[in-house]
C-alpha cells in the first residue's frame, strides 16, 4: 500500500506520528532519488562517450571533405589552364578553317558555267573574307550577249559596278556573291 | 494531502478499547486477543477500566457510529489545495448543520473529485474519553469509528458490496455503495431485535427507489456474539452475504 487508506480517520487530538514509518518512507524516497541520480550520471557518462565517438567521426569526415576540396581546387586550376590552352588552340583551328573555307576551284567552275560562251572574263579578283564575293570584269560582244549574261546571273546576288559601251563591245564590272560553302 | 498520506502514518496503540452498545472489549493489537466485558453504562466502563491492570502507556478507542454524524456533500469543483477544501467543506457544513461546528471534531474523506464524506464527532465525548484514559495514565492516540474502519477494511480487501450492515445490539448502521464508493449512510435504533429486519428492508427499498440501485450483495458486521444470528434472516430474504466481519476486524 503506497498511500495510506483514506478511510482510516483518526479523531484523536493526541495522535502520534509513526516515526519508523516516516523514516522508512523518507529513506525510500532518498534511495529511489539516489538510484535515479546514479542512473542519470551513468546515462550522461555513456551519452558523452557516444557523443565523443560521434564527434571524432564527424572530424574525420570533415578532414576528408577538406582534402577533397583541396583536390577540387587543384583540379579546377588544372582545368582552367587546360581550357585556356585549348581556347587558343581552338581559336587557331577555327581561324585556319576559316582561311581554308573558300574553294577557288568551285568558284571558277561556277563562273565557267554562268558566263555565256559569247562573253569572256577580262579581270577576276576573289575576296576570301566572311562575305565572299568575286569581282569580275566581263566583255560581251553584243547587247544580246550582255542580256544573256544578266539572265544567267539572275540566280545569284550581284552588283553592277559599271557598264561601259565600246565599239560594239560592252564592258561590265560586277560584284558576284557566293554562299560560303565550307567543307 | 497525498504527500502527507505517503509520509505520515499515525502510531497504532498496543491496545484498543472497543465500546459498543452492550459490552466493551479490549482488543490487543499485537496478539489479536480479545476480552469482553458486559456493561450497561459509561460509568460501568469507567469502573472496569480503572480496575484493570494494563501493561501499556497508550490506547485507542473504537466507537460505533452513534456519536458520529455523516454527511455526503457534492460540489461542482473542489480546489486542489487541502486547506481550501477543508474551508469550503466546513463552510458548506455550517450552512446545513444546525449546531455549532466548534463543538465537533471535523474530518472529511474525498470520495471523488467533487464528492466529500464529512464526519463530525462530538468534542465533549472526545474530552470525556481522554479524561478517562488520563486517569489510567494512558494516552489516547487513536479514536476510531466502526463504520469508517469497516470501509477501510472493505477497501483494502477490494470487496465490491452493495451494502454494509452493522448490527450492534439494537443499533444499526447501513452503508450503501456504488462501485465500492459509499453514497448513503443511515443509522437507526429499534426497540426490539425483531424490528431490525423490517427497518433494514424499508431503508433498502428507499435506496433502491430513490437511487436506482439494486441492492443484492451485502457485508455483515456483528459487534457481539449475540448479533450473529441475524445474518441468516438477511440471507433468507434472498440477499447474498459476501463477508462477515466481527470486532477483531476493526484493528
Amino acid at each position: 500500500m503506497i498511500l495510506k487508506d483514506k478511510y482510516l480517520v483518526n479523531f484523536s487530538q493526541y495522535k502520534e506520528i509513526d516515526k519508523r514509518f516516516f523514516n522508512f518512507r523518507i529513506s525510500l524516497v532518498f534511495f529511489i532519488s539516489l538510484i535515479l541520480i546514479l542512473a542519470s550520471i551513468f546515462l550522461m557518462f555513456n551519452k558523452s562517450k557516444a557523443e565523443n565517438k560521434k564527434i571524432n567521426e564527424i572530424r574525420e569526415i570533415e578532414n576528408k571533405i577538406e582534402k577533397i576540396e583541396l583536390n577540387k581546387k587543384d583540379m579546377e586550376e588544372k582545368l582552367k589552364y587546360l581550357k585556356s590552352k585549348w581556347k587558343n588552340d581552338v581559336k587557331l583551328v577555327n581561324l585556319l578553317m576559316e582561311k581554308k573555307s573558300f574553294d577557288y576551284i568551285m568558284i571558277l567552275n561556277k563562273l565557267e558555267n554562268i558566263i555565256p560562251i559569247s562573253c569572256y572574263i577580262n579581270e577576276l579578283s576573289i575576296s576570301n573574307s566572311k562575305k565572299l564575293f568575286v569581282e569580275i570584269s566581263v566583255i560581251a560582244r553584243s547587247f544580246t550577249d550582255l542580256l544573256s549574261l544578266y539572265r544567267s546571273l539572275a540566280k545569284y546576288k550581284y552588283n553592277i559596278k559599271s557598264e561601259i559601251k565600246g565599239n560594239n563591245v560592252y564592258n561590265v564590272k560586277l560584284e558576284l556573291f557566293f554562299k560560303n560553302e565550307k567543307k | 494531502m497525498d504527500i502527507e498520506r505517503f509520509f505520515v502514518n499515525y502510531k497504532k496503540p498496543d491496545i484498543y478499547f472497543y465500546l459498543n452498545e452492550s459490552c466493551f472489549k479490549i482488543l490487543n493489537n499485537n496478539n489479536n486477543e480479545e476480552k469482553t466485558y458486559q456493561i450497561n453504562s459509561f460509568n460501568e466502563f469507567k469502573e472496569i477500566l480503572l480496575s484493570l491492570n494494563l501493561n501499556s502507556n497508550s490506547c485507542g478507542i473504537i466507537l460505533n457510529s452513534r456519536d458520529f454524524i455523516f454527511n455526503f456533500l457534492n460540489f461542482d469543483k473542489l480546489p486542489v489545495i487541502e486547506n481550501k477544501v477543508k474551508e469550503i467543506v466546513e463552510w458548506r457544513l455550517s450552512k446545513i448543520f444546525p449546531e455549532n461546528l466548534d463543538n465537533y471534531i471535523h474530518n472529511y474523506i474525498s470520495l471523488s473529485k467533487n464528492k466529500i464524506l464529512s464526519v463530525l464527532f462530538k468534542k465533549e465525548i472526545h474530552d470525556k474519553l481522554n479524561e478517562l484514559s488520563n486517569l489510567k495514565n494512558l494516552r489516547m492516540i487513536d479514536l476510531k469509528n466502526t463504520t469508517l474502519s469497516l470501509l477501510s477494511k472493505l477497501n483494502r480487501n477490494r470487496l465490491s458490496s452493495d451494502l454494509l450492515i452493522e448490527i450492534d445490539s439494537l443499533f444499526v448502521t447501513m452503508t450503501f455503495f456504488n462501485n465500492r464508493v459509499p453514497f448513503f449512510i443511515r443509522k437507526f435504533e429499534v426497540y426490539e431485535k425483531g424490528e431490525i429486519i423490517e427497518e433494514v428492508f424499508k431503508v433498502k427499498t428507499y435506496v433502491e427507489n430513490n437511487y436506482s440501485k439494486k441492492v443484492e450483495k451485502f457485508v455483515y458486521y456483528s459487534a457481539c456474539d449475540s448479533d450473529i444470528e441475524l445474518v441468516n434472516d438477511f440471507v433468507n430474504q434472498k440477499m447474498t452475504l459476501i463477508k462477515h466481519y466481527n470486532s477483531k476486524d476493526l484493528i
